[in-house]
């Protein structure tokens, strides 16, 4: 699915260059300087070849990168997703060049021609899909998202699985694939939890009636991080209390070694916390309807 | 005060308890800490275990103004990786800092010493740990001769060949003895010309790693933390139900990663050098020497 995804783009790419600068190599027959090279069979053979090639390498570096990534160790496997969309962007700058080189005399003033003719051509028909390769390759440098990489954007939250030259492939946790164009990230917040880094913070809640040990909640919490052997200890355990109406709130942040056992970590957490806190009888909230109501009021007029 | 570190697969409490049988110092009296070396059956009891011991009246001293050894030689034995699994540990370093009266001996696998610094900063109160010195290839043919005297002779070239095996060997173990011996029985052969009762040995490797999945790295860590455990231990530890974790200790049984003796598994020492980088690779801690 994200491989037909991702040659679409190029196939575009090359339709709208043979649109566009068609009709301005026939004009260009009058002047000394033609745009279009000769097309020769040798040239044509040489193209077809030279696509299926590139076709071909893109498909191979997908399948080879997705395997090598899950046999190696942990340390190594983003290393290799990253690794990705710079060779595929190689793959189509050497094959786009060389075809450019083939059809076309890149002189300056038809290199000036030609900009400036695709430039309005696209800057008018195809302005969104610029955009998206555009944002597409500012974000492989500012690094907003990487392949590997544990994602929200917009409503979207998931691990990014493919980056294409248009958009980003993300796998939710319930194992649906979502494609979100590169272009959101001029306008939308992308929050990114681990950054190309193998850990992520996980934040855990549980919550209290007023009148619990909170000191006894904070221990068990920390000893639940602790004793969880998914938990990165050379990374912070620290956990945060909060008052509401109904209850006390705590927040355990701590950092799972591999951010993909996110949602079997917390619930690891929570399963340890909860068999010491049945132990330790302490009182979850019981908050009466008025008091539920007196909190959704509140947070509904601190909303602006 | 004084903490001796090990690698998990080299048990340092017959090490201690062997030097501390022949101690007979008039100045001062030597006492265990805890009368057993393993850890109770019942999980849930593992932490008491310390924290009864230390809760009563230490060993005294010969006489009243006199100091006391206490030896606690397997101190991985007295935690589990647990919510209050490690209770008696942090009573162990009250303990151990009000009462500076005696002379602590405690013996300790690296790795549990890693966790308990993680999650205690047990180094910051026990400053002092001493490494095991690593053994050499001179010390470990001495120390095997006894059970080599059976090998075919050495060749021609014999006795640099020899010499060279057995550094070989202290390398390949990284100076572990046990480790070393098992690389060395490994490397067992049955010599051809010498007919069928006469074994020669071959240049030692270490085995490959079979292929991990993430359960079994997680299993082989905690292993590598506790030392030695029983199978409710480990189940206790990781939050598992026991019928969960069976199929990968079984798996990992049938591949010689791991053996089992009188009902505690551990990490069988010829595989720990790979295992040690295999873990590292896989973003786990490590507390290789």
């Amino acid at each position: 699915m994200g491989y037909l995804s991702l040659t679409r783009p190029r196939w575009l790419l090359l339709l709208i260059l043979a649109a566009v600068i068609l009709p301005g190599a026939v004009q260009a027959e009058t002047t000394k300087q033609r745009i279009l090279a000769d097309v020769t069979l040798g040239k044509s053979i040489g193209a077809v070849v030279a696509v299926v090639l590139a076709y071909g390498s893109i498909f191979l570096i997908e399948q080879l990168t997705a395997w090598l990534s899950e046999k190696v160790a942990r340390r190594y496997r983003l290393l290799i997703k990253q690794s990705v969309p710079f060779l595929k962007g190689l793959i189509l700058i050497i094959t786009v060049s060389y075809l450019l080189d083939q059809f076309l005399n890149l002189t300056q003033n038809n290199l000036l021609a030609l900009t400036g003719t695709l430039a309005v051509a696209l800057g008018f028909a195809f302005k969104d899909y610029v955009s998206s390769i555009i944002a597409g390759v500012v974000s492989l440098f500012e690094a907003s998202y990487r392949v590997g990489d544990r994602v929200r954007i917009g409503d979207h939250y998931g691990e990014v699985v493919g980056y294409g030259l248009r958009s980003v492939q993300l796998v939710t946790p319930d194992d649906n694939n979502v494609t979100i164009p590169h272009n959101l990230l001029w306008t939308d917040p992308i929050s990114n939890a681990n950054s190309g880094n193998l850990e992520a913070q996980v934040a855990t809640d549980v919550f209290f009636d007023h009148k619990v040990d909170a000191d006894l909640v904070v221990e068990i919490l920390y000893q639940a991080a602790y004793s969880s052997q998914y938990t990165q200890l050379r990374l912070p355990v620290l956990v945060v209390m909060e008052e509401h109406l109904w209850g006390s709130q705590f927040k355990l942040r701590a950092y799972p070694m591999d951010a993909r056992d996110e949602f079997v970590y917390r619930t690891d957490l929570l399963m340890r916390a909860k068999r010491a806190f049945a132990l330790h009888g302490l009182a979850y909230p019981n908050p009466s309807p008025a008091l539920f109501q007196q909190a959704n009021q509140r947070s509904c007029e601190d909303q602006p | 005060m004084l903490i001796v570190l090990s690698r998990p697969v080299e048990p340092i409490a017959p090490l201690i308890e062997a030097v501390l049988s022949g101690w007979n110092d008039p100045a001062m009296a030597g006492h265990a800490l805890l009368p057993c070396r393993k850890r109770p059956v019942d999980p849930e009891a593992v932490p008491l275990m310390l924290k009864a011991v230390l809760e009563g009246s230490l060993p005294p001293g010969r006489c009243d103004d006199e100091k006391a050894l206490l030896s606690l030689p397997n101190l991985e034995q007295c935690f589990l990786r647990s919510i209050d699994g490690w209770g008696g540990i942090d009573r162990l370093r009250q303990v151990a800092l009000e009462r500076r009266d005696r002379f602590w001996l405690l013996g300790c696998n690296s790795w549990a010493w890693k966790f308990l610094d993680h999650v205690s900063q047990i180094s910051s109160y026990f400053p002092e740990a001493r490494i095991l010195p690593a053994v050499e290839g001179a010390a470990l043919r001495d120390w095997l001769a006894p059970v080599a005297t059976d090998l075919a002779p050495a060749g021609s070239a014999g006795q640099e060949a020899d010499a060279e095996l057995w550094c070989q060997l202290a390398e390949l173990g990284a100076g572990c003895s046990r480790i070393a011996a098992e690389l060395w029985v490994r490397g067992l052969r049955l010599d051809p010309d010498g007919g069928s009762q006469t074994l020669r040995q071959v240049r030692p490797s270490l085995p490959d790693l079979p292929s991990l999945i993430d359960d079994d790295r997680y299993l082989l860590h905690s292993l590598l933390i506790h030392g030695t455990m029983r199978r409710n231990h480990l189940a206790f530890g990781l939050g598992l139900p026991s019928h969960r974790l069976q199929p990968r200790i079984q798996w990992l049984l049938g591949e010689g990663l791991i053996t089992e003796s009188a009902g505690e598994l551990s990490v069988r020492p010829s595989h720990y050098p790979c295992l040690v980088k295999e873990l590292a690779s896989n973003n786990f801690f490590t507390g290789d020497l």
